[in-house]
C-alpha cells in the first residue's frame, strides 16, 4: 500500500538530513548567488526579496528525494518561529512553490540533530550510544520549542557523560528551538534553478539612518542586495558593513535612487550582525528648495519693514494693503505644502514642513496685527516674532536644501 | 524619534551602528558556521545513530 504524504517523509526524513547537513555546512560550493531586493513601502513596512540560484550536486539529488513523483526538498534558508506576513515562494516562472509543513520539518530537524550530535561526538571518549539515547529527550524539546534552559540542560548532558563541549549541538539546538528550515519542494532539481521567496517586515522609521539586517549575506557564493528607494528619495550612503566591529564589507553608489552592492564572504571569516545601513535623504527640489524660497521670501517680506519703517503709522495708512500682500505668501505655502507623496518622504519632511508652517503663520498673524491696526505693543511683538520665525525658518530651509542630495550634487561624505 | 533639523554631515562610525538607526528586522537567521563534513561521514553517522535509536527504542 502506498504511503501517506506525512508518512514518506518519515521514511526519508534521515536521507534528507544527511544531505542538509553536507550541503548546509558549505553554503558557498552549490548556492551560487543570492539577491535580495529591498523595497520600502512606506515608513513602517518593507517588503524583502530573495532569490537564491543554486545547484544541487548530483550525489544528493537522491537524498532530498521525497517522493516517487520526483519531489525534492531543497533547504533555501532558516526563518525565525513567529507569523510571516505576506510570504510568497516562486520558481523562475514565477509558479507557486509548496513549503514542507512543520511537522515535516521537524522530522527532518529531529534527524539533523542527531547528525551533528554525532558530528560532535566524534573522537570524545564518551560512550556515543549512551550519549545519544540521552540527548533524545533534549532533542525532542527543542523541536517542540521549548527552549527553556536549553543551555542548562545540554551543559548537563556534557558534564553527565564527561563530554568536551558540545559546540556544534548547542549551535543547532539553539537554532532549532527558535526557527525552523524553510524547505521548498522543487520536481526537477537536475539543474542550476532559481527560487524565490518574499516577505514583509513592520518596523519604524526614526529619522535618518536605516539599518537593515542581512543575516544571509554570507550564505551564498555571492550576495548582490539593492533597494527600490521611493520616488523622490535617495540614499545617500548604502554600505553593507559587520555591526558588531564596524568592518565595512561593500559599499553603493552615493545618491543613488537603486543603490546596488555586491559582496562574496570569505568562508573563514564570520561576521556576528551584518547589516546594510542607508542614510536617505529627500530629493532637493521635490520640497526643500521650493520651500526655502517661500521661506525667504517671507523673510524679506517681514523683516526689512520690522527693522527700518514705522509700523504704527504704516498701519494707518497702508495696513490693510500690506496685510493683503503678506496674505499671499499663504497661498505659495499652500503649494509648496501638498503631501501626495510616499509616506516615508513624508515623514522625512515634517519636520520641514513645520517650519515653513511657522513662518507662514508668523507672516499671516503679523499682516493681521497691520490690517486690524492693532495696538501699537500689539503690532510690535507680531511682527517681530514674524521676522524671527521667517528668518530662522528660511535658513534652516535654505541649509537643509543645500545639503539635499540631487541629480546634480557633489556626492555624500564617504563613511570609513 | 530623532528631531534633528541639520541633516548630519560628518561620517558616522559603523561599528554600533545598529543601536543608533531605524532597524528594519528579518526574520531570517544565519546557519551557523559548523565544520565541513564529507557526505561519507554524514551517511556513516545517519547509520550509528539510527542504530543506536533502533536499539534503545526496544524493550529489555
Amino acid at each position: 500500500m502506498a504511503a501517506w504524504p506525512g508518512e514518506e517523509i518519515e521514511e526519508r526524513a534521515s536521507d534528507i538530513a544527511v544531505a542538509a547537513d553536507v550541503l548546509l555546512r558549505r553554503q558557498a560550493a552549490w548556492r551560487h548567488r543570492r539577491v535580495e531586493t529591498l523595497r520600502v513601502l512606506s515608513h513602517e513596512e518593507v517588503r524583502r526579496q530573495v532569490s537564491v540560484d543554486f545547484t544541487v550536486p548530483e550525489e544528493y539529488r537522491d537524498l532530498l528525494c521525497l517522493s516517487d513523483a520526483g519531489e525534492h526538498a531543497v533547504p533555501l534558508g532558516v526563518l525565525h518561529k513567529r507569523p510571516l506576513v505576506h510570504f510568497d515562494l516562486r520558481d523562475e516562472e514565477q509558479r507557486a512553490l509548496p513549503l514542507l509543513t512543520a511537522d515535516q520539518g521537524r522530522a527532518i530537524s529531529r534527524e539533523l540533530l542527531y547528525q551533528v550530535l554525532d558530528g560532535d561526538l566524534a573522537g570524545a571518549d564518551a560512550d556515543p550510544e549512551a550519549v545519544t539515547l540521552a540527548a533524545g529527550p533534549l532533542i525532542e524539546a527543542v523541536l517542540a520549542d521549548d527552549e527553556r534552559r536549553l543551555e542548562d540542560r545540554i551543559s548537563e548532558l556534557e558534564r553527565d557523560h564527561g563530554l568536551a563541549r558540545l559546540d556544534e549541538f548547542r549551535a543547532m539546538a539553539g537554532l532549532l528551538s527558535r526557527s525552523f528550515v524553510v524547505w521548498a519542494v522543487v520536481v526537477d532539481i537536475d539543474r542550476r534553478r532559481v527560487l524565490k521567496f518574499a516577505l514583509d517586515q513592520r518596523y519604524t522609521q526614526r529619522g535618518g539612518l536605516t539599518f537593515y539586517d542581512t543575516p544571509g549575506c554570507t550564505e551564498a557564493w555571492s550576495y548582490h542586495v539593492e533597494i527600490d528607494v521611493p520616488a523622490d528619495v535617495r540614499a545617500r550612503t548604502t554600505t553593507l558593513s559587520d555591526n558588531a566591529t564596524g568592518a565595512v564589507l561593500a559599499s553603493g553608489d552615493r545618491d543613488a535612487d537603486r543603490p546596488a552592492l555586491y559582496f562574496s564572504a570569505d568562508a573563514a571569516q564570520t561576521y556576528a550582525s551584518p547589516g546594510l545601513v542607508v542614510d536617505y535623504g529627500a530629493e532637493r527640489w521635490r520640497f526643500l528648495a521650493p520651500a526655502a524660497i517661500v521661506a525667504a521670501v517671507i523673510a524679506l517680506v517681514v523683516l526689512p519693514p520690522w527693522v527700518f519703517a514705522d509700523l504704527h503709522t504704516l498701519a494707518g495708512r497702508a495696513g490693510p494693503a500690506i496685510g493683503l500682500v503678506l496674505s499671499t505668501s499663504a497661498v505659495f505655502s499652500a503649494l509648496v505644502l501638498r503631501t501626495d507623496e510616499h509616506p516615508m518622504l513624508r515623514l522625512m519632511l515634517v519636520r520641514y514642513r513645520l517650519c515653513l508652517v511657522a513662518c507662514t503663520i508668523a507672516a499671516l498673524f503679523a499682516a493681521a496685527a497691520l490690517g486690524f491696526q492693532a495696538r501699537d505693543w500689539v503690532i510690535e511683538v507680531t511682527w517681530a516674532v514674524a521676522a524671527v520665525v521667517a528668518a530662522g525658518s528660511a535658513g534652516i530651509l535654505m541649509y537643509a536644501a543645500m545639503r539635499a542630495p540631487s541629480v546634480r550634487s557633489r556626492p555624500a561624505a564617504e563613511l570609513p | 524619534m530623532r528631531l534633528s533639523l541639520f541633516p548630519n554631515e560628518s561620517p558616522e562610525p559603523l561599528k554600533g551602528v545598529r543601536e543608533r538607526a531605524s532597524v528594519v528586522p528579518t526574520p531570517e537567521r544565519a546557519w551557523p558556521r559548523l565544520r565541513p563534513r564529507t557526505l561519507a561521514d554524514a551517511l556513516a553517522a545517519r547509520d550509528r545513530h539510527r542504530r543506536i535509536r533502533a536499539n534503545g527504542a526496544q524493550p529489555s
